[in-house]
């Protein structure tokens, strides 16, 4: 059904992601995707930072990265989530107790992160939009249903709370979103669309 | 925030009020009663049939086509989701139409819930560890200093740093001794209301403060500070000495809030001795109160024979009590140190002044006025945020109402406008192009940031029913788009209905969502699918999608278009008389539905309920606007 | 739940490709196998020194040296591409952007071509640093930010996300460049700063003794480098590097 030209861009998984072949992932077996997420051409995404067993990391720096009893996974992304072109996606990391590690990053469901953004965040939550070359500092977390203004920097830490709507650089909370974002097909509601055109003539 | 196109605005009827116009005056009076929301309950006839005559423009007293460029539809014009809408008007409610109460309060940054007991006596920041830098206001983290890198026990001092600007409470030279309880320390290390026994004269030695108070911070007259403590002596007379203890002679409140609390005290007391009720409750709340109406209206009673009738106490029949200004730094007095001014220039121009060194306005706006440089500004206490419900302006039937806990994003209720009237969306056809592989983006389809004039775009616009019941709709557009910029639109079926939202169910039985779904998203149909007029271009289980042709019209100064004489500066790709946002080609369309909805609970209106078992006839007007895109400026 | 199979990483060798820059990077840096290294200069990377995945060098105009303990992160950008290097030269739009302060500003003329990263800087994700420019030690340019030709960065300096430094722009050391860049700018506290005003006052009103001397501003800093420090160590662990072709 789709055409030659669609056909190459994107590759389904059995879970319905679409993801480009110009995508960038590296480390995939720390990856997670819930399905039907999009990672379109040149996103990176950073599943080999993830976090070290502690009992590998602690002291010893000569011990190998290698063989953690199971597979710890750096990044997952939710349902329906839309990672857009050239998006950096990296686990946030922070020094703890003398030993610096990665951090898991988790997106939500009906996620959306735009053009050339940089998230960095601890967790973004269900229906949040990312504006296209914002950034999300590190271990920030991004609760549901709030918007990231294009071109904002949340600063490192930040908690952007609920149904707000964050600006500027550093990102400060602008406004709320009315009570109906997220309803499927208004704003903030548009995941399952979006999905569906992907890849699509 | 402006969206990208193409998008739909939904107009709230509350702005339905008539625009001043002569030579319409008899039906501007009637859509100014019509915009009153208790007259536009869908029962009631008189309210909303009115407007099917709409097509015909002019011929009701809907006559007013709404028009998306006048500066008043800026007030009007809501995003469909942020509307609201009330069950008992049967009206949609923009955030205008509406009261909101606070639920509850919490900190945007730990989450907590403050109690609105706290709220009020600590005011609404956040009492635990969550502040602003004061340098760029991004939340501050606290970290210790020592032994980043040491592993085990974390201990020694702590600092609330900042990650975006790398400001540190070092920067002003302060540290904790504990992570916890970051306030009450900050509190304790620069707050002297708590305990004020503060010697006035010492503080003469810390000059370089003193001098660095802003002069703008003062409101008070000119008088020898180093005189104040002797002027306590003497000029502090019995009041407020006695009633404030820890306000002994000797001491003079340090910084603003001090003396406010100061000034407040003294005042209130001067309040009450001077007015003739000293026990008025109401002298509490000032001048505005009562007690000082007393005190004035004494003033001339008490030489008259009326005095008895205005609570004719001992006192008022005296001489009347003259109050006092604050005179001395007990009382709240500051007085600008003699070479203030000259200090602070002094430090300007010094080479660890300039331009980096000066608070901004932005910075000194959150703190104390005295601040005027960047070392002196204090950590913010993170500012409290509510949740809130909602309440219709003109019948208080509650409309929002969210849960408490401030991590929670669910309601208790919650009316949104989107669960009544259809969702528009709008989206550009693709002309039948002879190749339709297109990916992500429709590549056939017109880029709508550059319209070209004079030639005919088809835009689809789907309207997703969300009601249980089937709607009728009627659409109208003026045929010519508003402004200057006479775009041309044509709905090509204005008139068809919408299937009710029953159980998805139904429609997964049927089978036929998938196929119906794609043609309606891709836009791209068989290559043989032409707009026709009259019919609706696709429909499925609870939305419809009809073809509206538009025209765009040319651009003022373009090339199309010379006949202009505007000579607006205010330019815009590259037309000269362009006026601002006049190349966007929105176009207003009137929505009128109609539905027969369950008369459920609602006693009141089964007398007017014109259909049998149970069924009220329901209708709902208002305007949308379609952005469509832009037009470009060239042919 | 699904694993995913990524393409193979495409470099940009396509068989008329891009000449590949000479590489002398010492023996303890850590390079990323899908990073980029293109152009005629060479391009000199120190001790130490991570680079992340997709990061980008271009040494067409001139040579690229990288000091020692430096992070180049996933995307960013050193030196320009020859195609679009001379319209992108100049940022396409005036970019408000600190105005340039005083510090032996280097005339344009000198068209010293050669990008300096001194040591210890960070280079955030999807940054640019134009050719000409020098990025003292210490230095931080954060995501999405740019370093526009023959600017000149201080030691120990942040340049904040989606900030621009214009063309031959200087910002002094020990700064931090944070919003739009207009002027919003303040500088680091180094040495140890006496007890704020309200501090002091408030010390006296409660009688108690002005807390001391709280530790000089630089041990922030000493703090900062030292998690740099930790964070390549751990970067140097996970990253692929270039030519361990197993996994990707």
């Amino acid at each position: 059904m789709p055409p030659k030209a669609a056909k190459s861009e994107y590759i389904e998984t059995d879970t319905g992601n679409k993801i480009s072949r110009r995508s960038q992932i590296h480390g995939t077996q720390h990856i997670i995707l819930g399905g039907k997420t999009v990672i379109q051409a040149e996103a990176v995404i950073r599943g080999d930072l993830y976090r070290l067993h502690s009992t590998a990391v602690s002291t010893d720096p000569n011990n190998p990265p290698q063989q953690p009893n199971a597979p710890s996974v750096a990044i997952t992304v939710g349902r329906y989530s839309y990672i857009s072109k050239s998006v950096i996606l990296r686990p946030p990391s922070r020094l703890h107790r003398g030993v610096h590690s990665f951090y898991p990053l988790k997106i939500g469901d009906h996620v959306f992160v735009g053009e050339s953004a940089v998230v960095e965040a601890a967790s973004l939550g269900n229906h949040v939009h990312v504006g296209a070359g914002a950034t999300i500092g590190s271990m920030a977390i991004v609760k549901d249903f709030s918007v990231v203004l294009e071109g904002a920097v949340v600063p490192p830490g930040m908690v952007v709370p609920s149904w707000c709507v964050v600006g500027g650089r550093p990102a400060r909370i602008v406004g709320e979103v009315g009570e109906g974002y997220g309803v499927e097909g208004a704003e903030g509601g548009l995941a399952r669309e979006r999905y569906r055109l992907v890849g699509r003539p | 925030m402006s969206r990208p196109f193409p998008y739909s605005y939904i107009s709230c009827p509350c702005a339905d009020t008539p625009i001043p116009d002569p030579a319409k005056k008899r039906r501007s009076k009637e859509s100014s009663q019509k915009a009153t929301p208790e007259r536009t309950d869908a029962t009631d006839d008189a309210a909303t049939p009115k407007q099917e005559d709409n097509q015909d423009e002019g011929d009701s007293d809907e006559e007013q086509t709404f028009d998306p460029r006048s500066l008043r539809s800026n007030f009007s014009l809501y995003p469909p989701e942020q509307l609201l809408y009330c069950e008992d008007c049967h009206q949609i409610k923009c955030p205008r139409c509406i009261t909101e109460e606070i639920v509850s309060w919490y900190c945007p940054n730990c989450l907590f819930e403050t109690p609105s007991s706290m709220v009020k006596s600590d005011g609404n920041r956040c009492g635990r560890n969550c502040f602003n830098c004061p340098v760029c206001t991004a939340p501050l983290a606290v970290s210790t200093i020592e032994n980043v890198t040491g592993n085990g026990s974390q201990q020694g001092p702590w600092v609330l740093s900042c990650g975006y600007c790398m400001w540190t409470t070092l920067d002003i030279g302060i540290k904790f001794d504990k992570p916890t309880n970051i306030r009450s320390q900050l509190q304790k290390m620069t707050d002297s209301t708590a305990s004020p026994a503060y010697d006035a004269r010492s503080r003469q030695g810390s000059r370089a403060f003193g001098d660095l108070k802003s002069p703008l911070s003062t409101l008070i007259s000119a008088e020898g500070q180093p005189s104040a403590p002797n002027d306590n002596e003497n000029g502090n007379g019995n009041g407020s000495e006695e009633q404030t203890k820890e306000d002994s002679t000797d001491v003079a409140p340090a910084n603003t809030d001090a003396r406010f609390a100061a000034l407040k005290t003294f005042y209130r007391n001067q309040i009450s001795e001077t007015s003739n009720s000293p026990n008025d409750p109401l002298s509490e709340f000032g001048f505005s109160s009562p007690g000082a109406l007393n005190r004035l209206m004494s003033l001339y009673a008490s030489s008259s024979r009326l005095s008895g009738l205005y609570g004719g106490n001992k006192k008022a029949k005296s001489k009347p009590p003259v109050m006092r200004e604050a005179l001395t730094a007990s009382e709240g007095l500051r007085v600008t140190p003699a070479g203030e001014e000259a200090a602070i220039i002094e430090r300007l121009a010094s080479p660890e002044g300039g331009w980096d060194s000066i608070a901004s306005l932005e910075q000194r706006a959150q703190q104390s006025p005295d601040v005027r440089f960047v070392d002196e500004l204090l950590p913010l206490p993170v500012l409290l945020r509510t949740k809130r419900a909602k309440r219709c302006k003109s019948c208080k039937h509650i409309l929002v109402k969210p849960e408490t806990k401030p991590q929670s994003t669910r309601f208790r209720i919650r009316l949104i406008a989107l669960s009544y009237i259809p969702l528009p969306t709008l989206r550009p056809l693709a002309l039948p192009a002879p190749s339709s592989f297109t990916s992500g983006t429709v590549t056939q389809t017109p880029d709508l940031d550059s319209l070209p004039p004079l030639r005919p775009v088809h835009v689809l616009l789907t309207l997703k029913n969300h009601m249980f019941d089937p709607v009728r709709i009627t659409l109208a557009t003026p045929s010519v788009t508003p402004g200057r910029v006479a775009s041309k639109v044509t709905i090509l079926s204005p008139q068809f209905e919408i299937g009710a939202n029953s159980d998805v169910w139904d429609e997964a039985l049927a089978g036929a969502s998938a196929p119906v779904g794609d043609s309606r998203l891709t836009g791209v149909r068989t290559a043989e699918k032409v707009p026709e007029a009259g019919k609706v271009w696709d429909k499925g289980r609870n939305w419809t999608t009809v073809v509206l042709e538009v025209i765009p019209g040319t651009l003022p100064g373009s090339e199309a278009d010379t006949t202009n004489a505007g000579n607006e500066d205010a330019g815009d790709e590259g037309a000269v008389t362009l006026k601002e946002d006049e190349d966007v080609l929105e176009i207003p369309v009137f929505v009128h539905m109609e539905w027969d909805a369950e008369a459920q609970l609602e006693q009141q209106n089964v007398g007017k309920a014109s259909k049998p078992d149970d069924l009220v006839a329901r209708e709902l007007a208002y305007w949308m606007v379609l952005g469509v895109g832009k037009i470009q400026a060239a042919l | 739940m699904a694993t995913l199979k990524p393409p193979p990483a495409q470099h940009r060798s396509a068989p008329t490709g891009p000449p590949k820059a000479p590489v002398k990077a010492d023996p303890t840096t850590t390079i990323a196998d899908t990073a980029v290294f293109q152009g005629k200069y060479p391009i000199t990377i120190g001790a130490n020194t991570v680079i992340h995945p997709r990061a980008r060098f271009y040494s067409y105009e001139g040579p690229i040296i990288v000091g020692d303990g430096c992070i180049i992160s996933e995307k960013a950008i050193i030196g320009a591409q020859p195609a679009s290097s001379r319209s992108s030269s100049r940022p396409a739009s005036p970019s408000p952007t600190p105005e340039p302060s005083t510090t032996e500003t280097q005339p344009p003329q000198n068209k010293d071509l050669t990008t300096r990263l001194s040591y210890f800087v960070t280079v955030g994700p999807q940054s640019t640093i134009r050719p000409g420019a020098h990025i003292h030690s210490s230095a931080c340019i954060e995501a999405l930010a740019t370093i526009h030709r023959y600017a000149e960065i201080g030691s120990h300096t942040k340049i904040c996300s989606g900030v621009e430094v214009p063309e031959a722009g200087s910002v002094p050391e020990w700064t931090v460049v944070w919003g739009n860049g207009i002027g919003q700018r303040r500088r680091r506290a180094r040495e140890a700063k006496g007890p704020g005003p309200a501090v002091v006052v408030a010390a006296r009103v409660t009688q108690t003794p002005v807390p001391g001397l709280a530790p000089e501003g630089k041990v922030i800093e000493d703090a900062r480098l030292m998690v740099l420090q930790k964070e390549r160590e751990v970067l140097g662990r996970m990253i692929v590097p270039a030519g361990a072709s197993k996994k990707r």
